[in-house]
């Protein structure tokens, strides 16, 4: 029997597709990186996802596990392998004081509803569309990382198939084994998140400067404030399309009423902020990078300079860059090599921020991926 | 206008919802339409514009569908409804 028709045999008419118009569509995500699947299944339980696993290992075919899609860098595109859609797996399975169980394929948009009195805090820009699973993989960082670190830190517990076929509960540390992995240990069925319960006593300020010089003092001065939560920057292009002045502005958000900006305003404020990443594609912008530099001041410096608009979690020196051409984009990638700033930390770097890992991340990854993935099966060519 | 392909739109549409391919999702039409496929699939859209796409308002997607016609790409049901007005006044021949 085919390929083609054992998978049409584990996974129905319905689930399975071998179409032209289906595969042009698989081949991409929401980075400009594109590679054809040779087949696309959208599996609806575990069983279904183990015989995948093992047709695979019969047939020496590869497989990339797909969340929404939404990667800046290639981490969901196939090079001619299966595409293993999670999106019908999206059911959420208990909800407890203080944890929530879900299928990898529920999408955050999904979780937040669930949730009244409880709050899940990693919330990612495309927290419209992304899913659990993807979130996972990429170990997410949300708006407020500076407050609420990256996905690892909020799961407690996985449920995943490695490329044995073993399906596996995995607790404590073990769950960095699939955190940040790109799809490359396993594929992720279930996750027992942790929720925190909503903090009313919290607020913001609002500030605005004309310098980058005098911005970075009073960021240097808000770092040590005991009740600083977080800190957010835009530069005047940025403001201007949320509808603020033309200026640089920060966003400070405090534990207590320190902020002018206080409960549901406060609030109002971030959510305003949420929207920036759906505003800023709608206008020509094609590529947006996330770096980290420790000077960030200098790096600011040298965008403004080149015209290149920026946002991003400033407390962490986290930055959004976005570009209209790629010769701006091989000038910063000099700029950073020389600041030793570096790529990939909030989008993660599939295919295309290979180059920018870090070479003991890469040497654990190399370890786990013939740990878990002996055939190299699993998202082949991605991360490392 | 090309869809920038963020994929933001995806858990807004109802189609994609209801199918979860997400060739049926708004990205997934403009991804097609990117690379100008002629696809029965332009057909799969409610028009609530709940996406808040500016590639698929009413008046695109209406353009978009026009387009398929001229090009022979009909469903046998559309065919029917057409038929059906022409001789009988009523799409489906309800009274």
């Amino acid at each position: 029997m085919t390929l083609s028709a054992s998978l049409e045999k584990i996974f129905g008419p319905i689930n399975f597709s071998d179409k032209d118009r289906d595969r042009l569509v698989y081949s991409h995500d929401a980075s400009d990186h594109s590679g054809y699947p040779s087949f696309i299944v959208w599996p609806t339980s575990v069983e279904e996802i183990h015989k995948l696993i093992l047709l695979c290992k019969r047939s020496n075919a590869t497989l990339v596990p797909r969340g929404a899609g939404t990667s800046l860098t290639g981490a969901s595109v196939p090079n001619e392998s299966i595409v293993v859609d999670m999106s019908k797996m999206r059911k959420v399975l208990e909800i407890k004081d203080d944890y929530i169980v879900v299928e990898a394929g529920v999408p955050l948009a999904d979780l937040n509803r669930e949730l009244k009195y409880k709050y899940f805090p990693i919330q990612p820009e495309s927290k419209a569309s992304c899913t659990v699973g993807g979130m996972i993989a990429t170990n997410a960082v949300g708006l407020k990382p500076m407050e609420y670190g990256r996905m690892e830190d909020w799961v407690e517990s996985l449920t995943v198939i490695d490329g044995n076929g073993m399906p596996l509960e995995i607790k404590g540390d073990a769950v960095k084994h699939f955190c940040g992995a790109e799809g490359n240990t396993g594929i992720v069925l279930k996750a027992k998140l942790k929720l925190l319960k909503k903090e009313e006593n919290r607020s913001s300020k609002l500030l605005q400067f004309n310098t980058i010089t005098a911005m970075y003092d009073q960021i240097k001065k808000l770092r040590y404030d005991p009740d600083i939560l977080n800190i957010e920057f835009m530069d005047e292009f940025c403001s201007s399309l949320l509808g603020f002045e033309d200026k640089l502005y920060v966003i400070a958000e405090f534990r207590g009423d320190k902020g002018e900006y206080k409960g549901k305003d406060s609030e109002d404020l971030w959510l305003k902020r949420e929207t920036l990443l759906k505003l800023v594609r709608g206008e020509k912008y094609f590529q947006m990078e996330d770096v980290q530099v420790e000077e960030g001041d200098k790096f600011l410096h040298w965008l403004r300079k080149n015209r290149i608009p920026s946002y991003g979690a400033i407390g962490l020196n986290m930055f959004n860059v976005l570009f209209k051409e790629d010769r701006l984009v091989s000038e910063m990638k000099n700029v950073l090599k020389l600041l030793k700033g570096t790529l990939g930390i909030k989008f993660g770097y599939g295919v295309l921020k290979k180059e920018y890992l870090d070479k003991d991340f890469a040497k654990r990854m190399h370890a786990l991926k013939t740990h878990y993935d002996p055939k190299n099966m699993m998202n082949r060519g991605k991360l490392i | 206008m090309k869809c920038k392909l963020c994929g933001l739109c995806k858990e807004k549409c109802p189609v994609f919802l209801a199918v979860l391919n997400e060739s049926v999702s708004p990205r997934g039409k403009g991804i097609l339409q990117n690379e100008e496929v002629l696809d029965k699939i332009y057909l799969l859209c409610t028009l609530c514009e709940g996406c808040g796409c500016k590639l698929y308002g009413e008046k695109e997607m209406l353009e978009l569908r026009e387009k398929l016609i001229k090009n022979g790409i009909e469903t046998r049901r559309n065919r029917q409804m057409l038929s059906n007005i022409q001789k009988h006044g009523h799409p489906f021949l309800e009274q």
